[in-house]
Protein backbone atom coordinates (compact mmCIF):
# COMPACT_ATOMS: atom_id res chain seq x y z
CA UNK A 1 0.00 0.00 0.00
CA UNK A 2 2.81 2.44 0.75
CA UNK A 3 4.50 1.93 -2.55
CA UNK A 4 1.63 3.19 -4.68
CA UNK A 5 0.87 6.08 -2.32
CA UNK A 6 4.47 7.25 -2.56
CA UNK A 7 4.36 7.00 -6.27
CA UNK A 8 1.11 8.83 -6.54
CA UNK A 9 1.66 11.64 -4.08
CA UNK A 10 5.17 12.20 -5.31
CA UNK A 11 3.99 12.92 -8.79
CA UNK A 12 1.36 15.53 -8.08
CA UNK A 13 -1.12 16.66 -5.50
CA UNK A 14 -3.94 15.12 -7.43
CA UNK A 15 -3.25 12.63 -10.14
CA UNK A 16 -5.55 10.72 -12.31
CA UNK A 17 -4.70 7.14 -11.60
CA UNK A 18 -6.81 5.42 -14.13
CA UNK A 19 -9.83 6.04 -16.21
CA UNK A 20 -11.54 2.94 -17.39
CA UNK A 21 -14.78 3.41 -19.23
CA UNK A 22 -16.85 0.28 -19.63
CA UNK A 23 -19.99 0.09 -21.68
CA UNK A 24 -22.62 -2.47 -20.84
CA UNK A 25 -25.86 -3.14 -22.49
CA UNK A 26 -28.91 -5.24 -22.66
CA UNK A 27 -31.77 -4.58 -25.00
CA UNK A 28 -33.20 -1.20 -24.14
CA UNK A 29 -30.62 -0.34 -21.52
CA UNK A 30 -27.15 0.82 -22.58
CA UNK A 31 -24.92 2.30 -19.90
CA UNK A 32 -21.29 3.27 -19.52
CA UNK A 33 -19.45 3.45 -16.22
CA UNK A 34 -16.32 5.58 -16.20
CA UNK A 35 -14.41 5.40 -12.93
CA UNK A 36 -11.91 8.06 -11.97
CA UNK A 37 -9.67 7.68 -8.95
CA UNK A 38 -7.66 10.60 -7.62
CA UNK A 39 -5.48 10.99 -4.57
CA UNK A 40 -6.56 13.27 -1.79
CA UNK A 41 -4.62 15.10 0.89
CA UNK A 42 -3.82 12.64 3.63
CA UNK A 43 -3.36 9.75 1.28
CA UNK A 44 -7.00 8.91 0.73
CA UNK A 45 -8.58 8.24 -2.63
CA UNK A 46 -11.55 9.91 -4.24
CA UNK A 47 -13.54 7.46 -6.32
CA UNK A 48 -15.83 9.05 -8.83
CA UNK A 49 -18.08 7.18 -11.25
CA UNK A 50 -19.68 8.84 -14.22
CA UNK A 51 -22.56 6.58 -15.11
CA UNK A 52 -23.91 7.45 -18.51
CA UNK A 53 -27.25 6.28 -19.80
CA UNK A 54 -27.12 6.05 -23.56
CA UNK A 55 -29.67 7.97 -25.55
CA UNK A 56 -30.84 4.67 -27.02
CA UNK A 57 -31.94 3.36 -23.62
CA UNK A 58 -35.64 3.07 -22.96
CA UNK A 59 -35.45 3.40 -19.16
CA UNK A 60 -33.62 5.51 -16.62
CA UNK A 61 -30.91 4.37 -14.23
CA UNK A 62 -32.40 3.95 -10.79
CA UNK A 63 -29.68 1.98 -9.02
CA UNK A 64 -25.89 1.86 -9.11
CA UNK A 65 -23.89 -0.68 -7.09
CA UNK A 66 -20.17 -1.05 -6.51
CA UNK A 67 -18.52 -3.87 -4.58
CA UNK A 68 -15.91 -2.65 -2.11
CA UNK A 69 -13.63 -4.24 0.39
CA UNK A 70 -15.16 -4.59 3.84
CA UNK A 71 -12.35 -2.42 5.16
CA UNK A 72 -13.02 0.42 2.75
CA UNK A 73 -14.42 2.82 5.38
CA UNK A 74 -16.15 4.94 2.77
CA UNK A 75 -16.97 8.54 3.57
CA UNK A 76 -18.39 11.63 1.88
CA UNK A 77 -20.70 9.64 -0.38
CA UNK A 78 -22.35 11.76 -3.05
CA UNK A 79 -24.95 10.93 -5.65
CA UNK A 80 -27.26 12.75 -8.05
CA UNK A 81 -30.21 14.54 -6.47
CA UNK A 82 -32.94 12.13 -5.49
CA UNK A 83 -30.61 9.18 -4.92
CA UNK A 84 -30.05 7.63 -1.48
CA UNK A 85 -26.67 6.21 -0.52
CA UNK A 86 -26.75 2.90 1.34
CA UNK A 87 -23.46 2.09 3.01
CA UNK A 88 -22.39 1.19 6.52
CA UNK A 89 -18.77 0.67 7.46
CA UNK A 90 -18.05 -3.02 7.05
CA UNK A 91 -20.39 -3.50 4.08
CA UNK A 92 -18.97 -5.17 1.01
CA UNK A 93 -20.94 -3.02 -1.40
CA UNK A 94 -22.23 0.50 -1.70
CA UNK A 95 -25.65 1.01 -3.22
CA UNK A 96 -27.16 4.16 -4.64
CA UNK A 97 -30.91 4.16 -5.24
CA UNK A 98 -33.20 6.67 -6.85
CA UNK A 99 -36.26 7.43 -4.76
CA UNK A 100 -38.42 8.60 -7.61
CA UNK A 101 -38.69 7.98 -11.33
CA UNK A 102 -38.11 11.66 -11.96
CA UNK A 103 -34.74 11.35 -10.22
CA UNK A 104 -33.50 8.47 -12.38
CA UNK A 105 -30.60 9.15 -14.73
CA UNK A 106 -32.60 9.52 -17.90
CA UNK A 107 -31.46 8.30 -21.33
CA UNK A 108 -28.93 10.72 -22.76
CA UNK A 109 -27.79 11.87 -19.31
CA UNK A 110 -24.97 11.05 -16.92
CA UNK A 111 -25.04 10.71 -13.16
CA UNK A 112 -21.96 11.06 -10.99
CA UNK A 113 -21.51 8.99 -7.84
CA UNK A 114 -18.51 9.32 -5.57
CA UNK A 115 -16.94 8.48 -2.23
CA UNK A 116 -13.62 8.64 -0.45
CA UNK A 117 -11.70 5.66 0.90
CA UNK A 118 -8.27 5.15 2.43
CA UNK A 119 -7.84 2.06 0.28
CA UNK A 120 -6.28 2.08 -3.16
CA UNK A 121 -8.15 0.84 -6.21
CA UNK A 122 -8.47 -2.61 -7.67
CA UNK A 123 -10.99 -4.30 -9.86
CA UNK A 124 -14.42 -4.93 -8.37
CA UNK A 125 -17.91 -5.78 -9.59
CA UNK A 126 -20.42 -3.11 -10.37
CA UNK A 127 -24.01 -3.22 -11.47
CA UNK A 128 -26.31 -0.63 -12.95
CA UNK A 129 -30.04 -1.21 -12.84
CA UNK A 130 -32.79 0.51 -14.72
CA UNK A 131 -36.47 0.22 -14.06
CA UNK A 132 -39.49 0.73 -16.23
CA UNK A 133 -42.04 2.02 -13.74
CA UNK A 134 -44.88 1.71 -16.20
CA UNK A 135 -44.12 -1.79 -17.39
CA UNK A 136 -42.59 -3.08 -14.18
CA UNK A 137 -39.52 -4.38 -16.02
CA UNK A 138 -36.08 -4.46 -14.40
CA UNK A 139 -32.93 -4.00 -16.47
CA UNK A 140 -29.39 -4.69 -15.28
CA UNK A 141 -25.91 -4.21 -16.68
CA UNK A 142 -23.09 -5.90 -14.77
CA UNK A 143 -19.38 -5.34 -15.16
CA UNK A 144 -16.16 -4.49 -13.39
CA UNK A 145 -14.86 -1.16 -12.29
CA UNK A 146 -12.26 0.36 -10.00
CA UNK A 147 -13.06 0.33 -6.32
CA UNK A 148 -11.25 0.10 -2.97
CA UNK A 149 -9.42 -3.21 -2.67
CA UNK A 150 -6.65 -3.97 -0.18
CA UNK A 151 -5.87 -7.22 -1.95
CA UNK A 152 -2.70 -8.31 -3.74
CA UNK A 153 -4.35 -7.32 -7.00
CA UNK A 154 -3.99 -3.72 -5.90
CA UNK A 155 -0.31 -4.07 -5.37
CA UNK A 156 -0.02 -5.80 -8.72
CA UNK A 157 -1.83 -2.91 -10.38
CA UNK A 158 0.47 -0.35 -8.88
CA UNK A 159 3.53 -2.46 -9.43
CA UNK A 160 2.64 -2.46 -13.08
CA UNK A 161 2.23 1.31 -12.93
CA UNK A 162 5.60 1.66 -11.20
CA UNK A 163 7.28 -0.36 -13.93
CA UNK A 164 5.73 1.87 -16.58
CA UNK A 165 6.84 5.02 -14.75
CA UNK A 166 10.35 3.66 -14.27
CA UNK A 167 10.68 2.82 -17.94
CA UNK A 168 9.36 6.23 -18.92
CA UNK A 169 11.81 7.91 -16.56
CA UNK A 170 14.71 5.87 -17.91
CA UNK A 171 13.80 6.71 -21.49
CA UNK A 172 13.60 10.40 -20.58
CA UNK A 173 17.04 10.36 -18.95
CA UNK A 174 18.62 8.74 -22.01
CA UNK A 175 17.21 11.49 -24.19
CA UNK B 1 -18.22 -10.41 8.53
CA UNK B 2 -16.18 -12.86 10.57
CA UNK B 3 -15.62 -10.27 13.27
CA UNK B 4 -19.34 -9.59 13.45
CA UNK B 5 -20.03 -13.29 13.81
CA UNK B 6 -17.54 -13.60 16.62
CA UNK B 7 -19.12 -10.59 18.30
CA UNK B 8 -22.55 -12.12 17.78
CA UNK B 9 -21.41 -15.41 19.26
CA UNK B 10 -19.81 -13.59 22.15
CA UNK B 11 -22.94 -11.61 22.84
CA UNK B 12 -25.02 -14.73 22.67
CA UNK B 13 -22.69 -16.60 24.99
CA UNK B 14 -22.78 -13.69 27.42
CA UNK B 15 -26.53 -13.54 27.16
CA UNK B 16 -26.96 -17.24 27.78
CA UNK B 17 -24.69 -17.16 30.81
CA UNK B 18 -26.11 -13.91 32.06
CA UNK B 19 -29.64 -15.15 31.89
CA UNK B 20 -28.80 -18.36 33.66
CA UNK B 21 -29.26 -20.37 30.47
CA UNK B 22 -32.66 -18.86 29.87
CA UNK B 23 -32.63 -20.06 26.35
CA UNK B 24 -35.04 -18.75 23.81
CA UNK B 25 -36.47 -20.02 20.65
CA UNK B 26 -40.17 -19.61 21.29
CA UNK B 27 -42.18 -18.16 18.43
CA UNK B 28 -39.16 -18.08 16.16
CA UNK B 29 -36.39 -16.81 18.38
CA UNK B 30 -33.00 -18.27 17.46
CA UNK B 31 -34.43 -21.23 15.59
CA UNK B 32 -31.29 -22.19 13.68
CA UNK B 33 -27.62 -22.03 14.53
CA UNK B 34 -27.13 -19.85 11.48
CA UNK B 35 -29.63 -17.33 12.81
CA UNK B 36 -28.08 -17.41 16.27
CA UNK B 37 -24.79 -16.49 14.64
CA UNK B 38 -26.47 -13.63 12.78
CA UNK B 39 -28.96 -12.55 15.40
CA UNK B 40 -29.96 -9.39 13.51
CA UNK B 41 -31.36 -11.59 10.75
CA UNK B 42 -33.30 -13.78 13.16
CA UNK B 43 -37.03 -13.16 12.94
CA UNK B 44 -38.99 -13.69 16.12
CA UNK B 45 -42.64 -12.79 15.43
CA UNK B 46 -45.14 -11.53 12.85
CA UNK B 47 -48.27 -9.55 13.69
CA UNK B 48 -51.01 -7.97 11.63
CA UNK B 49 -54.01 -6.28 13.24
CA UNK B 50 -56.36 -3.37 12.58
CA UNK B 51 -55.81 0.01 14.15
CA UNK B 52 -57.84 -0.34 17.39
CA UNK B 53 -59.76 2.87 16.70
CA UNK B 54 -59.79 3.05 12.90
CA UNK B 55 -60.92 -0.01 10.97
CA UNK B 56 -59.65 1.48 7.71
CA UNK B 57 -56.03 1.14 8.81
CA UNK B 58 -53.92 -1.93 9.45
CA UNK B 59 -50.73 -2.47 11.43
CA UNK B 60 -47.93 -4.81 10.39
CA UNK B 61 -45.17 -5.78 12.81
CA UNK B 62 -41.87 -7.50 12.10
CA UNK B 63 -39.89 -8.52 15.16
CA UNK B 64 -36.26 -9.60 14.87
CA UNK B 65 -33.15 -9.83 17.02
CA UNK B 66 -34.82 -11.04 20.18
CA UNK B 67 -33.33 -11.67 23.60
CA UNK B 68 -32.11 -8.13 24.19
CA UNK B 69 -31.76 -7.92 27.98
CA UNK B 70 -33.48 -5.25 30.03
CA UNK B 71 -31.45 -2.05 30.13
CA UNK B 72 -29.55 -2.78 26.94
CA UNK B 73 -32.10 -1.55 24.44
CA UNK B 74 -30.59 1.90 24.09
CA UNK B 75 -27.48 0.46 22.47
CA UNK B 76 -29.35 -1.85 20.13
CA UNK B 77 -29.85 -1.24 16.44
CA UNK B 78 -30.75 -3.24 13.36
CA UNK B 79 -28.26 -5.23 11.31
CA UNK B 80 -27.39 -2.72 8.56
CA UNK B 81 -26.62 -5.42 6.02
CA UNK B 82 -29.99 -7.11 6.30
CA UNK B 83 -32.91 -6.42 3.99
CA UNK B 84 -36.09 -6.85 6.05
CA UNK B 85 -39.24 -7.50 4.06
CA UNK B 86 -42.95 -7.76 4.63
CA UNK B 87 -44.31 -9.90 1.81
CA UNK B 88 -47.97 -9.73 0.95
CA UNK B 89 -49.92 -12.06 -1.32
CA UNK B 90 -53.09 -10.26 -2.34
CA UNK B 91 -54.16 -12.60 -5.13
CA UNK B 92 -54.27 -15.97 -3.39
CA UNK B 93 -51.36 -17.58 -5.22
CA UNK B 94 -49.08 -17.52 -2.15
CA UNK B 95 -46.54 -15.45 -4.06
CA UNK B 96 -45.76 -11.95 -2.94
CA UNK B 97 -47.63 -9.39 -5.00
CA UNK B 98 -46.49 -6.54 -2.77
CA UNK B 99 -43.49 -5.96 -0.55
CA UNK B 100 -42.53 -3.42 2.06
CA UNK B 101 -38.78 -3.26 2.48
CA UNK B 102 -36.68 -1.83 5.30
CA UNK B 103 -32.97 -1.19 5.18
CA UNK B 104 -30.81 0.46 7.81
CA UNK B 105 -27.69 2.58 7.38
CA UNK B 106 -25.15 2.97 10.13
CA UNK B 107 -25.37 1.59 13.64
CA UNK B 108 -26.31 2.87 17.07
CA UNK B 109 -28.88 5.44 18.15
CA UNK B 110 -28.58 7.51 14.97
CA UNK B 111 -29.12 4.60 12.62
CA UNK B 112 -31.06 5.63 9.52
CA UNK B 113 -34.25 3.88 8.46
CA UNK B 114 -35.01 3.52 4.76
CA UNK B 115 -38.44 2.23 3.76
CA UNK B 116 -39.87 1.31 0.40
CA UNK B 117 -43.34 0.20 -0.52
CA UNK B 118 -45.82 -1.23 -0.42
CA UNK B 119 -44.89 -1.87 -4.01
CA UNK B 120 -44.61 -4.69 -6.49
CA UNK B 121 -41.30 -6.49 -5.99
CA UNK B 122 -38.70 -6.46 -8.74
CA UNK B 123 -37.87 -10.08 -7.97
CA UNK B 124 -40.04 -12.69 -6.21
CA UNK B 125 -39.10 -15.63 -4.05
CA UNK B 126 -36.01 -16.20 -1.94
CA UNK B 127 -33.80 -13.84 -3.97
CA UNK B 128 -34.59 -10.14 -3.74
CA UNK B 129 -33.39 -6.78 -4.94
CA UNK B 130 -34.11 -3.38 -3.51
CA UNK B 131 -37.14 -1.51 -4.72
CA UNK B 132 -37.49 2.22 -5.01
CA UNK B 133 -37.08 3.74 -1.52
CA UNK B 134 -38.91 6.66 -0.03
CA UNK B 135 -36.90 9.87 -0.08
CA UNK B 136 -37.88 10.42 3.55
CA UNK B 137 -35.26 8.78 5.72
CA UNK B 138 -36.09 8.15 9.37
CA UNK B 139 -34.10 7.32 12.47
CA UNK B 140 -34.54 4.35 14.74
CA UNK B 141 -36.68 4.66 17.83
CA UNK B 142 -38.47 7.67 16.32
CA UNK B 143 -41.80 7.40 14.49
CA UNK B 144 -41.85 8.95 11.04
CA UNK B 145 -43.88 9.01 7.86
CA UNK B 146 -42.03 7.84 4.75
CA UNK B 147 -45.08 8.52 2.58
CA UNK B 148 -48.55 9.95 2.88
CA UNK B 149 -50.74 8.02 5.34
CA UNK B 150 -47.94 5.61 6.29
CA UNK B 151 -46.45 5.61 9.78
CA UNK B 152 -43.29 3.74 10.65
CA UNK B 153 -41.54 2.95 13.87
CA UNK B 154 -38.33 0.93 13.81
CA UNK B 155 -36.49 0.38 17.04
CA UNK B 156 -36.29 -1.49 20.29
CA UNK B 157 -39.47 -2.47 22.13
CA UNK B 158 -40.62 -4.85 24.83
CA UNK B 159 -40.90 -8.32 23.27
CA UNK B 160 -44.66 -8.95 23.11
CA UNK B 161 -44.39 -12.73 22.91
CA UNK B 162 -45.13 -14.98 25.87
CA UNK B 163 -44.36 -18.65 26.46
CA UNK B 164 -43.06 -21.00 29.13
CA UNK B 165 -39.98 -21.56 27.06
CA UNK B 166 -37.95 -23.42 29.63
CA UNK B 167 -40.61 -26.10 29.79
CA UNK B 168 -40.96 -26.15 26.01
CA UNK B 169 -37.24 -26.89 25.78
CA UNK B 170 -37.55 -29.51 28.48
CA UNK B 171 -40.22 -31.21 26.40
CA UNK B 172 -38.38 -30.86 23.08
CA UNK B 173 -34.63 -30.40 23.69
CA UNK B 174 -34.00 -30.64 19.95
CA UNK B 175 -35.48 -27.14 19.53
CA UNK B 176 -32.93 -25.75 21.98
CA UNK B 177 -29.82 -26.94 20.20
CA UNK B 178 -29.37 -23.92 17.86
CA UNK B 179 -28.25 -21.88 20.84
CA UNK B 180 -24.99 -23.80 20.81
CA UNK B 181 -24.20 -21.82 17.66
CA UNK B 182 -23.61 -25.00 15.70
CA UNK B 183 -26.00 -27.36 14.03
CA UNK B 184 -26.81 -30.39 16.22
CA UNK B 185 -28.64 -33.46 14.96
CA UNK B 186 -30.60 -35.89 17.05
CA UNK B 187 -30.50 -39.54 16.00
CA UNK B 188 -33.66 -39.18 13.93
CA UNK B 189 -36.65 -36.94 13.39
CA UNK B 190 -38.67 -39.23 15.66
CA UNK B 191 -36.05 -39.00 18.39
CA UNK B 192 -36.10 -35.22 18.06
CA UNK B 193 -39.89 -35.20 18.31
CA UNK B 194 -40.07 -37.46 21.35
CA UNK B 195 -41.31 -35.46 24.36
CA UNK B 196 -38.95 -35.58 27.32
CA UNK B 197 -41.60 -34.42 29.80
CA UNK B 198 -45.23 -35.20 30.37
CA UNK B 199 -46.53 -31.75 29.55
CA UNK B 200 -46.35 -28.08 30.44
CA UNK B 201 -46.09 -26.82 33.99
CA UNK B 202 -49.23 -25.95 35.96
CA UNK B 203 -50.27 -22.39 36.81
CA UNK B 204 -48.04 -20.99 39.49
CA UNK B 205 -45.06 -22.96 38.28
CA UNK B 206 -45.15 -21.89 34.62
CA UNK B 207 -42.82 -19.00 33.79
CA UNK B 208 -42.97 -16.40 31.02
CA UNK B 209 -39.45 -16.44 29.67
CA UNK B 210 -39.78 -13.22 27.64
CA UNK B 211 -41.46 -11.07 30.26
CA UNK B 212 -38.50 -8.70 30.64
CA UNK B 213 -36.68 -9.03 27.32
CA UNK B 214 -36.65 -6.69 24.34
CA UNK B 215 -36.76 -7.11 20.59
CA UNK B 216 -36.10 -4.99 17.51
CA UNK B 217 -39.44 -4.10 15.93
CA UNK B 218 -40.48 -2.62 12.63
CA UNK B 219 -44.05 -1.36 12.98
CA UNK B 220 -45.85 -0.07 9.90
CA UNK B 221 -49.36 1.36 9.95
CA UNK B 222 -51.08 2.20 6.70
CA UNK B 223 -54.50 2.22 5.04
CA UNK B 224 -55.78 -1.29 4.41
CA UNK B 225 -56.51 -0.26 0.85
CA UNK B 226 -52.77 -0.04 0.17
CA UNK B 227 -52.54 -3.81 0.65
CA UNK B 228 -55.80 -5.00 -0.83
CA UNK B 229 -59.51 -5.26 -0.28
CA UNK B 230 -59.96 -8.93 0.54
CA UNK B 231 -57.97 -11.77 2.07
CA UNK B 232 -54.22 -11.35 2.11
CA UNK B 233 -51.40 -13.65 3.14
CA UNK B 234 -48.47 -12.10 5.02
CA UNK B 235 -45.02 -13.47 5.70
CA UNK B 236 -41.74 -11.80 6.52
CA UNK B 237 -38.13 -12.39 5.57
CA UNK B 238 -34.67 -11.07 6.37
CA UNK B 239 -32.16 -11.39 3.54
CA UNK B 240 -28.41 -10.95 3.33
CA UNK B 241 -26.53 -9.27 0.48
CA UNK B 242 -24.68 -11.46 -1.99
CA UNK B 243 -22.43 -8.67 -3.27
CA UNK B 244 -21.28 -8.58 -6.86
CA UNK B 245 -21.84 -9.40 -9.58
CA UNK B 246 -25.58 -9.84 -8.96
CA UNK B 247 -26.03 -7.48 -5.99
CA UNK B 248 -29.03 -9.42 -4.81
CA UNK B 249 -30.24 -10.41 -1.32
CA UNK B 250 -30.61 -14.04 -0.26
CA UNK B 251 -33.34 -15.07 2.17
CA UNK B 252 -32.07 -16.15 5.59
CA UNK B 253 -35.25 -16.75 7.54
CA UNK B 254 -38.99 -16.83 6.90
CA UNK B 255 -41.84 -16.41 9.34
CA UNK B 256 -45.60 -16.10 9.29
CA UNK B 257 -47.66 -18.22 11.67
CA UNK B 258 -46.05 -18.76 15.06
CA UNK B 259 -45.41 -22.22 16.53
CA UNK B 260 -45.43 -23.95 13.15
CA UNK B 261 -41.90 -24.34 11.84
CA UNK B 262 -40.57 -23.61 15.31
CA UNK B 263 -42.52 -26.16 17.34
CA UNK B 264 -43.85 -28.76 14.92
CA UNK B 265 -40.64 -29.08 12.92
CA UNK B 266 -37.36 -30.46 14.19
CA UNK B 267 -34.03 -28.75 14.06
CA UNK B 268 -32.59 -32.17 13.25
CA UNK B 269 -31.73 -32.71 9.59
CA UNK B 270 -31.80 -28.93 9.11
CA UNK B 271 -35.56 -28.94 8.73
CA UNK B 272 -35.92 -25.43 10.18
CA UNK B 273 -33.28 -24.12 7.84
CA UNK B 274 -34.92 -25.68 4.79
CA UNK B 275 -38.26 -24.10 5.60
CA UNK B 276 -36.65 -20.79 6.54
CA UNK B 277 -35.00 -20.46 3.16
CA UNK B 278 -37.75 -21.50 0.83
CA UNK B 279 -41.09 -19.93 0.01
CA UNK B 280 -44.75 -20.50 0.87
CA UNK B 281 -45.26 -22.22 -2.47
CA UNK B 282 -42.70 -24.82 -1.33
CA UNK B 283 -44.56 -25.64 1.89
CA UNK B 284 -46.76 -28.24 0.26
CA UNK B 285 -43.72 -30.41 -0.49
CA UNK B 286 -41.61 -29.56 2.56
CA UNK B 287 -43.31 -28.05 5.63
CA UNK B 288 -46.43 -30.17 5.10
CA UNK B 289 -44.41 -33.37 5.52
CA UNK B 290 -42.83 -32.04 8.70
CA UNK B 291 -46.25 -31.23 10.14
CA UNK B 292 -47.57 -34.63 9.13
CA UNK B 293 -44.68 -36.32 10.95
CA UNK B 294 -45.40 -34.38 14.13
CA UNK B 295 -49.14 -34.97 14.02
CA UNK B 296 -48.55 -38.71 13.69
CA UNK B 297 -45.99 -38.69 16.46
CA UNK B 298 -46.01 -37.36 19.13
CA UNK B 299 -49.49 -35.83 18.64
CA UNK B 300 -51.09 -39.13 17.52
CA UNK B 301 -53.93 -37.46 15.65
CA UNK B 302 -56.34 -39.20 13.32
CA UNK B 303 -55.94 -38.80 9.55
CA UNK B 304 -59.06 -36.61 9.47
CA UNK B 305 -57.73 -34.22 12.09
CA UNK B 306 -54.30 -34.23 10.50
CA UNK B 307 -55.78 -33.24 7.17
CA UNK B 308 -57.69 -30.33 8.71
CA UNK B 309 -54.61 -29.03 10.51
CA UNK B 310 -52.42 -29.31 7.44
CA UNK B 311 -55.04 -27.55 5.33
CA UNK B 312 -55.02 -24.67 7.81
CA UNK B 313 -51.27 -24.39 8.38
CA UNK B 314 -50.02 -24.99 4.84
CA UNK B 315 -48.86 -22.82 3.21
CA UNK B 316 -47.37 -20.89 6.08
CA UNK B 317 -48.79 -17.41 5.55
CA UNK B 318 -50.65 -15.25 8.04
CA UNK B 319 -54.15 -14.80 6.67
CA UNK B 320 -56.04 -11.58 7.27
CA UNK B 321 -59.36 -10.56 5.77
CA UNK B 322 -59.11 -6.86 5.02
CA UNK B 323 -62.76 -6.72 3.99
CA UNK B 324 -63.79 -7.08 7.63
CA UNK B 325 -64.77 -3.69 9.05
CA UNK B 326 -63.44 -4.43 12.52
CA UNK B 327 -60.85 -3.11 14.93
CA UNK B 328 -59.69 -6.41 16.39
CA UNK B 329 -57.59 -9.27 15.09
CA UNK B 330 -57.65 -12.87 16.18
CA UNK B 331 -55.11 -15.55 15.35
CA UNK B 332 -56.65 -18.19 13.02
CA UNK B 333 -59.85 -16.14 13.06
CA UNK B 334 -60.09 -16.13 9.30
CA UNK B 335 -59.47 -19.86 8.97
CA UNK B 336 -62.04 -20.73 11.67
CA UNK B 337 -64.75 -18.32 10.56
CA UNK B 338 -64.22 -16.17 13.61
CA UNK B 339 -64.23 -18.98 16.18
CA UNK B 340 -61.10 -17.58 17.81
CA UNK B 341 -62.57 -14.10 18.11
CA UNK B 342 -62.52 -12.08 14.89
CA UNK B 343 -63.03 -12.95 11.25
CA UNK B 344 -60.26 -10.51 10.43
CA UNK B 345 -57.77 -13.19 11.46
CA UNK B 346 -54.21 -11.95 11.51
CA UNK B 347 -52.61 -11.84 14.92
CA UNK B 348 -52.97 -9.35 17.75
CA UNK B 349 -50.17 -8.71 20.22
CA UNK B 350 -52.11 -10.30 23.07
CA UNK B 351 -53.33 -13.35 21.14
CA UNK B 352 -52.34 -16.50 23.00
CA UNK B 353 -51.00 -18.15 19.89
CA UNK B 354 -49.25 -20.81 21.93
CA UNK B 355 -52.44 -22.05 23.56
CA UNK B 356 -54.40 -21.77 20.31
CA UNK B 357 -51.75 -23.77 18.46
CA UNK B 358 -51.35 -26.34 21.21
CA UNK B 359 -55.11 -26.67 21.40
CA UNK B 360 -55.30 -27.34 17.66
CA UNK B 361 -52.46 -29.87 17.65
CA UNK B 362 -52.93 -31.63 20.99
CA UNK B 363 -56.44 -30.64 22.05
CA UNK B 364 -60.03 -30.79 20.88
CA UNK B 365 -60.30 -27.53 18.95
CA UNK B 366 -60.66 -29.21 15.55
CA UNK B 367 -63.40 -31.65 16.67
CA UNK B 368 -65.10 -28.90 18.68
CA UNK B 369 -65.40 -26.81 15.52
CA UNK B 370 -66.99 -29.74 13.76
CA UNK B 371 -64.17 -29.96 11.25
CA UNK B 372 -63.30 -33.59 12.00
CA UNK B 373 -64.52 -36.36 14.32
CA UNK B 374 -62.99 -36.57 17.78
CA UNK B 375 -60.22 -39.16 17.69
CA UNK B 376 -59.98 -39.45 21.47
CA UNK B 377 -56.27 -38.74 21.29
CA UNK B 378 -56.12 -35.31 22.88
CA UNK B 379 -53.23 -34.80 25.29
CA UNK B 380 -54.54 -32.26 27.85
CA UNK B 381 -51.20 -31.67 29.56
CA UNK B 382 -49.83 -30.30 26.28
CA UNK B 383 -52.72 -27.97 25.40
CA UNK B 384 -51.67 -24.90 27.40
CA UNK B 385 -48.40 -23.54 28.71
CA UNK B 386 -50.30 -21.63 31.41
CA UNK B 387 -48.65 -18.32 30.53
CA UNK B 388 -50.76 -15.31 29.59
CA UNK B 389 -50.27 -12.06 27.67
CA UNK B 390 -48.02 -9.26 28.84
CA UNK B 391 -49.58 -6.13 30.30
CA UNK B 392 -47.43 -3.49 28.59
CA UNK B 393 -49.08 -3.36 25.16
CA UNK B 394 -50.14 0.11 24.03
CA UNK B 395 -53.43 1.23 22.50
CA UNK B 396 -51.64 3.69 20.27
CA UNK B 397 -48.79 3.57 17.78
CA UNK B 398 -46.36 1.77 17.94
CA UNK B 399 -48.50 -0.56 20.07
CA UNK B 400 -45.62 -2.65 21.43
CA UNK B 401 -44.63 -1.77 24.97
CA UNK B 402 -41.72 0.49 25.86
CA UNK B 403 -38.41 -1.34 26.18
CA UNK B 404 -37.42 -2.75 29.55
Amino acid sequence: MKIPRALISGAAAIILIMSMAQSRSEAGFVTTVTPTVTTQPGGTFLYSYSVANDVSSTVGIFEFNVAVSTGSMLSQLTAPSGFLSLYTSGDFAVQFLSSDGSSDVAPGFTGVFSFISPLAPGFQSSLTRGFDDAGGVLFANAGTTLAPVPEPSTLALFAAGAVVLSIASAVKRRK
Amino acid sequence: MMIRRFIGLGLMATLVVGLGWRMAQSSDHADTAENVNRIGADLTDVFIFPNPTDASRVVLVLDAHGLIPAGQGAAASFDPQVLYQFKIDNTGDNIEGLVIQARFVGTGPNQQVIISGPTKPFMKGSTSVLTRPSSVVGRINTPFSPAANIRVFAGVRSDPFFLDLNQFYTIFPDRMTPLTGAHVDFASVQAANTPQAGGFRPPGQAMDFLIDLNVMSIVIELPKAMLGTGVIGLWETPSLPTGGPGFTYKQQDRLARPIVNEALVTVTQRRHEVNNKNNPVDDDSQLKNDIENFLVFPAGRSPAIRNVIKAVLVPDVMKADLSQNVTTASYLGFETGGATGSKFGGRALADDVVDISLGVVFGNIVPALGLAPDDGNALPTFTTDNVGPHTDYLNTFPYLGAPH
